[in-house]
């Protein structure tokens, strides 16, 4: 039963720990006013979220790899599509970071945010979830066909998020 | 009422979806609705990021609160209808988590601007959420063709009755557009929302709800439901998907209006000017 949920088991806890990195990364930046230094470099702000998106996206990729060894350990998993599970793996956290960086600023504007934050981002992030689970079983050969449309729709997502927040990004900052 | 008359007495059961297919008469033009104002919450979130005026701030909010009501009406016809023809009310199936999650994705959207803040800052986060979320409705609307749950596809031009299916799909469209698009514009809703902070319908989609082109849908995956039928439990189900989905928006209406008489009493004229 676990075996056959791996992939899901997996991009759960790597969402649900993303959660909790977008809030902590926001939260030490607020406490020492780190975003209004960073608005007075001069920096775009397309680039501040591109810092912030990739730093979360090493945080989960590492992440990804430490429970990537225990699920080949404790799951019995075969890696025989690997090209496609790293394209997976790169695309969701893409897409998990594009969407965290712009949704956790935007929490770390309200006095709630914190609280907020899963109500937004986990609503929005779900389809990436599914996709990632699906696109993941075929990789380990748990699901046969179609993995490559998985892949390609979580590349749709990162890139959708990924200029999404750039753009928006900009307003957010300028909210005091 | 004439709606009524053609959706409950005066059309035929449908060949293969028998009398359940007068709850797609509820189904269809809510869940259209509800995408058009979700449409409408991302381009006027666009507009007020770009020329912050309150005005496409309202606009936003008063499509997403809208949206968020015939959502849940989609849902909840959607539940009378499974519960006829697959026998339970709810499946974890794809377009019906898809359907839920998008729900809660402007759920928060609302709750973001319940919470208070400054009219600036509100409107910025609000709108940020109002984009972002729209990516989610093509995944919603396209779950049916990617994961192959059990809810039925939008396969009537596969089959031959493309003609009837896309007038009514126009039609539903058309309809709810401008039943939107007046509620929006008319003068004493903005005040209403200026006031309170918040907008909606002064009537529901009732012309939206007429009926869908004779003729059923091949291929839907069966389940328990006998079509000839026409017990007790079906027409119960029957009516209370078309009481609730007429109800709720007439209700929602209606509160409006009062409130809305309530606070404009209260706004000398010369105060009035909003745009």
């Amino acid at each position: 039963m676990l075996t056959e949920a791996t992939a899901g088991l997996f991009w759960t806890t790597v969402l649900f720990t993303a959660v909790l990195a977008v809030q902590r990364a926001y939260a030490v930046e607020m406490d020492d006013g780190v975003l209004d230094s960073l608005r007075l470099t001069g920096l775009a702000p397309s680039a501040v979220f591109m810092g912030k998106v990739g730093a979360l996206a090493v945080q989960l990729a590492v992440l990804e790899l430490v429970l990537g060894a225990g699920v080949v350990v404790l799951y019995d998993a075969r890696l025989g599509g690997w090209f496609l599970l790293v394209v997976v793996a790169a695309a969701t956290t893409l897409g998990i970071s594009a969407a965290g960086a712009a949704y956790g600023l935007l929490a770390a504007r309200l006095r709630q945010g914190s609280a907020l934050l899963p109500l937004l981002l986990l609503p929005l992030l779900a389809p990436v979830l599914i996709a990632a689970t699906r696109g993941s079983d075929v990789a380990l050969g748990r699901e046969t066909g179609g993995g490559w449309s998985w892949a390609a729709l979580l590349g749709v997502f990162a890139v959708a998020y990924l200029g999404l927040g750039a753009v928006l990004y900009g307003p957010l900052m300028d909210e005091t | 009422m004439a709606v009524v008359l053609l959706g409950l007495v005066i059309s035929p059961p449908d060949s293969q979806l028998g009398e359940t297919i007068r709850i797609l008469y509820m189904h269809v033009p809510t869940v259209s609705v509800a995408y058009l104002a979700f449409v409408i919450t991302a381009v006027a979130s666009i507009a007020y990021l770009w020329k912050r005026t309150e005005f496409w701030d309202l606009l936003a909010a008063s499509a997403a609160e809208i949206g968020v009501m015939f959502f849940a009406l989609t849902i909840f016809d959607g539940m009378m209808w499974g519960k006829v023809t697959w026998g339970v009310f709810w499946r974890w199936e794809p377009r019906l988590v898809t359907t839920t999650v998008l729900m809660l994705t402007y759920v928060g959207y609302l709750v973001v601007r319940s919470i208070p803040t400054d009219t600036r800052t509100r409107g910025t986060l609000s709108a940020v959420i109002g984009i972002m979320a729209v990516v989610n409705i093509l995944i919603t609307h396209k779950a049916v063709d990617w994961w192959r749950g059990l809810h039925q596809g939008w396969d009537g031009a596969r089959h031959g009755r493309s003609g009837h299916v896309r007038f009514a799909a126009v039609r539903d469209v058309s309809v709810a557009g401008g039943v939107h698009g007046a509620l929006r514009v008319a003068p004493d809703t903005p005040l209403q929302s200026r006031l309170a902070g918040r907008t909606g319908s002064r009537r529901g989609p009732g012309g939206g709800h007429r009926r869908a082109p004779p003729g059923g849908r091949r291929g839907w995956p069966g389940g328990n439901y006998d079509r000839r039928s026409s017990d007790l439990s079906t027409n119960f189900y029957i009516g209370t998907a078309w009481v609730v989905t007429l109800g709720v928006p007439a209700l929602y209406a209606s509160w409006l209006l009062r409130k809305g008489r309530e606070l404009s009493s209260r706004v000398p004229e010369e105060q009035r000017r909003w745009m």
